[in-house]
């Protein structure tokens, strides 16, 4: 059976497999392509997409029984879709970002805003917006932006706790906490940089070092297993 | 009567046929409304869901040292958290327009080695990885991904390359939307 050399669409699904899949990753190197065209056909014949009847490539079929099964295999697996499907995420993430960099750079608040919509769980952006507004002075929108950031930041820490069934004695719980808000202060931290150095001279440059102060505070207060926001999280927190 | 001794067209073959053709649709529409519904009821959280989290910066920052270190042009990093796991997937975004032209099998070993290294050392909890490759647009081709427990019992020798791929997924749906970008651009 060598339904490949007979259909040319197989052969161009098995081109599919063969080059589009994998042989563009190291085409300028000679050893790498040889590498990306091994795995590539290692990993079909480990998934059984392709049938061969000798160790050529040549020799080898599409099997596209199992090539349907695959497919519904790993969209039935709500998991495993997720994370084939990540190229996706960084794709909302550099389009996020590349909004959030204009706004930040020319001190558009909309534009952070936007972003924060495409990424609306992301609260690195509410920690831009929140530096942006001081800057700008206006503290009571800062103040508001940097809740906003904290609230999601609980969101992720509770949602998490809940699924993987961790009390708030547990010490687990205690460093998932301890990461959720390292992150949280760590993003302010980066916004409060970037904007100090990108504005040397603003006009309410002491507001952004004091907050820059507090911040580092917050995170060796953390690191140092003080009273923090996770104080109440662990073995004689809970 | 002459009309009643002409043959009459093969009627029943062709209703038989007709009825054919008509099952094998409604069959077909049965099979596609059915995995449609049990998909709408039965899928999770898609990928947005999933890593909707905010980014951490610290382990991004340290993986993306270790893709530099290896020189590894136009391949970049990001670790984000899992939603409802106490864990982090690091995406690995290897860009060909960014000029990403690979690492054969040593830099591949050697880059391997460092991100379990750097997870271990950093206490990043990574426990998924995935490969986010664009061709030479800038464009996802494909998706692959595998969990931390398969890519360290590889880099520790513990599993053969095929063992390891055997427990490595890929996107299909973009696979088949690659295939027709390259059909358009000819053989």
């Amino acid at each position: 059976m060598n339904t490949a050399t007979q259909l040319p669409s197989l052969k161009r699904i098995a081109i599919v497999l063969f080059l589009v899949l994998l042989t563009p990753l190291l085409t300028a190197c000679e050893e790498g392509s040889d590498l990306f065209f091994d795995m590539a056909f290692e990993w079909a014949q480990g998934k059984e997409l392709i049938t061969c009847s000798s160790g050529d490539s040549e020799d080898c079929d599409l099997n596209w029984a199992a090539l349907g099964g695959y497919w519904l295999g790993v969209g039935s697996d709500a998991g495993v879709q997720a994370m084939v499907d990540t190229g996706l995420v960084v794709r909302d993430i550099n389009t996020a970002d590349a909004l959030a960099d204009e706004g930040f750079a020319t001190g558009d608040i909309q534009k952070l805003q936007e972003a924060s919509k495409i990424r609306p769980n992301d609260w690195s952006y509410d920690q831009q917006i929140s530096v942006l507004h001081l800057s700008q002075g206006d503290i009571q929108e800062s103040s508001a932006a940097q809740l906003d950031a904290e609230a999601k930041a609980q969101n992720h820490l509770d949602a998490t706790l809940k699924e993987e069934g961790l009390g708030s004695g547990d010490p687990q719980a205690h460093a998932a906490c301890v990461s959720t808000y390292f992150n949280l202060y760590k993003h302010r931290e980066e916004a409060l940089i970037a904007l100090i150095d990108q504005e040397p001279n603003a006009e309410n440059l002491g507001l952004l070092i004091g907050q820059l102060d507090l911040v580092r505070t917050h995170m060796t207060v953390l690191e140092a297993g003080a009273a923090s926001p996770c104080a109440g999280y662990g073995p004689g927190g809970g | 009567m002459s009309e009643e001794t002409q043959p009459q067209p093969r009627r029943g073959c062709w209703h038989v046929i007709k009825l054919g053709c008509l099952g094998l649709i409604g069959l077909i529409a049965v099979v596609v409304v059915g995995v449609l519904v049990v998909n709408a009821f039965f899928s999770g959280p898609d990928a947005r869901e999933v890593y909707s989290g905010t980014p951490d910066p610290v382990a991004t920052a340290r993986l993306n040292q270790e893709l530099a270190n290896h020189g590894l042009t136009g391949a970049s990093a990001l670790v984000i958290p899992i939603k409802g796991q106490n864990g982090q997937i690091a995406i690995f975004t290897l860009d060909e327009s960014q000029g990403f032209q690979g690492s054969g099998q040593a830099g591949l070993d050697a880059f391997t080695r460092s991100l379990l290294t750097a997870n271990s050392e950093g206490g990043h909890n990574i426990s998924q990885v995935a490969v986010d490759y664009r061709g030479p647009d800038g464009e996802n081709l494909f998706t692959v991904a595998t969990d931390q427990a398969t890519l360290e019992a590889y880099a520790n020798g513990q599993i053969t390359r095929q063992e390891m791929l055997a427990n490595t997924d890929a996107n299909l749906s973009n696979l088949l939307a690659a295939f027709d970008i390259y059909q358009e651009g000819g053989q």
